[in-house]
C-alpha cells in the first residue's frame, strides 16, 4: 500500500468516524466526488458497522441479565466460602476425671430433657379434663364457665366448596382482635322452569 | 488410637444415643400435645346458634338483639342500612346429631360438628341448599373460636340480603 493510499484510508476512516476538523472533511468530500472507490470502501464502512450493531443488539436481547447476575453472585459466593472443613469426627483422648464430668453432664441433660416431656405428658391429660368439663357444660349444666380453656381466638374458614356458585372470604377483626369469618356467595338462582 | 480413646468413642456414642432419644421422645410428645393435630373427642357436643338476618341498602333501622355483634357494623355489612332478625334457632348439636335450620328462601343449613380441637375451637361443617341438591353451598369447614360468630352471606331475599350468623359454643367468661 502506497504512502498516499494509507493517508487516504486513515482519514477516511476518521471521516466515517467523525473525528475530522471541517477543512479535513471538506477535502475527503472533494475525495469521495472524485472517486468511486472511496466511496465504496465509505459504504463497505457503513454496512460492517450495521451488521456489528445487528448483532450486538441481538445479543443483548437475549442475554439474560438476572440469570447472568444470579450466576455471577452464585460465583462470587461460591468463591468467599471456606475450604471445607474435614467432617470426619475428631477422636480426642480425654483424661478420665474429665470423661466423667462429660458423661454426667449428658445424664443431668437427658433428666432434664425427660423431665420437660413428662411435664408435656402431663399437660394435654388437663386439657382433656377441661375439655370434657366444658362439653358437660355445653350438655346443660347450670354452671356454664369454660374460662380455664386456653382458647384461640380466631375463627378460620379450612375449606369451602363454592361449587357453580362465586364467592369470596372475608376476615372481621373483632373488638378483641378476634376475628370472624365471612363467606360471601352470590346467589345464582337455578335456571330450571324459565321458559325463554 | 489408644485403649483410652477406644473407650471414649464408645461412651460418647451411648451419650449421642441417649440424646438423640429423648430429644425424639420429647418430639413426639410436643407433636402429640399440639392442638392443630388434636385428635377428635368421641361425643364432643355443643352449643349451635344460628340467627338468619335479613339486611337491605334500602333505609330502615338495625335490630337492636344484634348490638351485641359489632361484626356486622364493619365492611362488608356497612353498606346494609338495615338490618331484622327472621329467625334465632339454638340447639346442642355433636358429633353424632347435626343442627338443621330451615332458611326463609326455603333452603336448608346443616351444620355438623366434627370435633373440639384442644386449644377449644369448634371443627364444624357448613351446608346450604335446598333439600336433595346442591344448589348453594356444598361445604364449608370451619375452626369456630367458641361463642364468636361466622358468617354466610349473600342469598337474596326479599329485596334484600341474607345473612346469616352461626355461633358455636360458648365465649370464655374471662374475655
Amino acid at each position: 500500500m502506497s504512502r498516499e493510499s494509507e493517508h487516504e484510508e486513515s482519514i477516511l476512516h476518521r471521516y466515517f468516524d467523525g473525528e475530522l476538523e471541517s477543512e479535513e472533511t471538506a477535502e475527503v468530500r472533494r475525495l469521495l466526488s472524485a472517486r468511486a472507490d472511496l466511496r465504496m470502501d465509505l459504504e463497505r464502512m457503513g454496512e460492517i458497522r450495521s451488521l456489528l450493531r445487528e448483532s450486538v443488539e441481538k445479543s443483548a436481547a437475549e442475554l439474560d441479565s438476572d440469570d447472568l447476575f444470579a450466576r455471577i453472585e452464585a460465583r462470587i459466593d461460591r468463591d468467599g466460602e471456606e475450604p471445607k472443613r474435614d467432617v470426619r469426627p475428631r477422636l480426642v483422648a480425654i483424661e478420665g476425671g474429665k470423661r466423667t464430668r462429660r458423661v454426667a453432664a449428658v445424664v443431668l441433660g437427658a433428666v432434664a430433657i425427660a423431665a420437660a416431656v413428662l411435664l408435656f405428658v402431663i399437660r394435654p391429660t388437663e386439657s382433656s379434663g377441661v375439655l370434657d368439663d366444658s362439653i358437660a357444660v355445653h350438655s346443660g349444666d347450670a354452671s356454664e364457665s369454660v374460662a380455664t380453656v386456653e382458647t384461640v381466638f380466631q375463627t378460620e374458614v379450612i375449606e369451602v366448596d363454592f361449587g357453580d356458585n362465586s364467592g369470596a372470604i372475608f376476615a372481621i377483626e373483632g373488638e378483641h382482635g378476634e376475628r370472624h369469618a365471612v363467606v360471601w356467595l352470590a346467589d345464582v338462582q337455578p335456571t330450571e322452569g324459565i321458559v325463554e | 488410637m489408644t485403649w483410652s480413646s477406644c473407650i471414649e468413642i464408645v461412651n460418647c456414642a451411648r451419650a449421642h444415643g441417649v440424646l438423640l432419644w429423648s430429644f425424639g421422645v420429647f418430639m413426639g410428645v410436643m407433636g402429640g400435645a399440639s392442638p392443630v393435630w388434636a385428635q377428635a373427642q368421641p361425643g364432643a357436643a355443643a352449643r349451635g346458634e344460628v340467627f338468619v338476618v335479613l339486611a337491605s341498602e334500602g333505609e330502615g333501622s338495625m335490630d337492636p338483639s344484634l348490638a351485641d355483634i359489632p361484626a356486622l357494623r364493619q365492611p362488608p355489612f356497612n353498606t346494609f342500612r338495615s338490618m331484622s332478625v327472621l329467625s334465632r334457632s339454638t340447639a346442642q348439636i355433636s358429633v353424632e346429631r347435626p343442627m338443621e335450620v330451615a332458611l326463609p328462601n326455603g333452603r336448608h343449613l346443616r351444620i355438623e360438628l366434627e370435633r373440639v380441637l384442644v386449644d377449644g375451637r369448634y371443627r364444624v361443617r357448613i351446608s346450604i341448599n335446598t333439600p336433595g341438591r346442591a344448589d348453594y353451598l356444598s361445604l364449608l369447614e370451619v375452626l369456630a373460636s367458641p361463642g364468636d360468630p361466622f358468617f354466610v352471606a349473600g342469598q337474596n331475599w326479599q329485596g334484600g340480603t341474607l345473612v346469616i350468623g352461626v355461633r358455636i359454643g360458648q365465649r370464655p367468661a374471662a374475655r
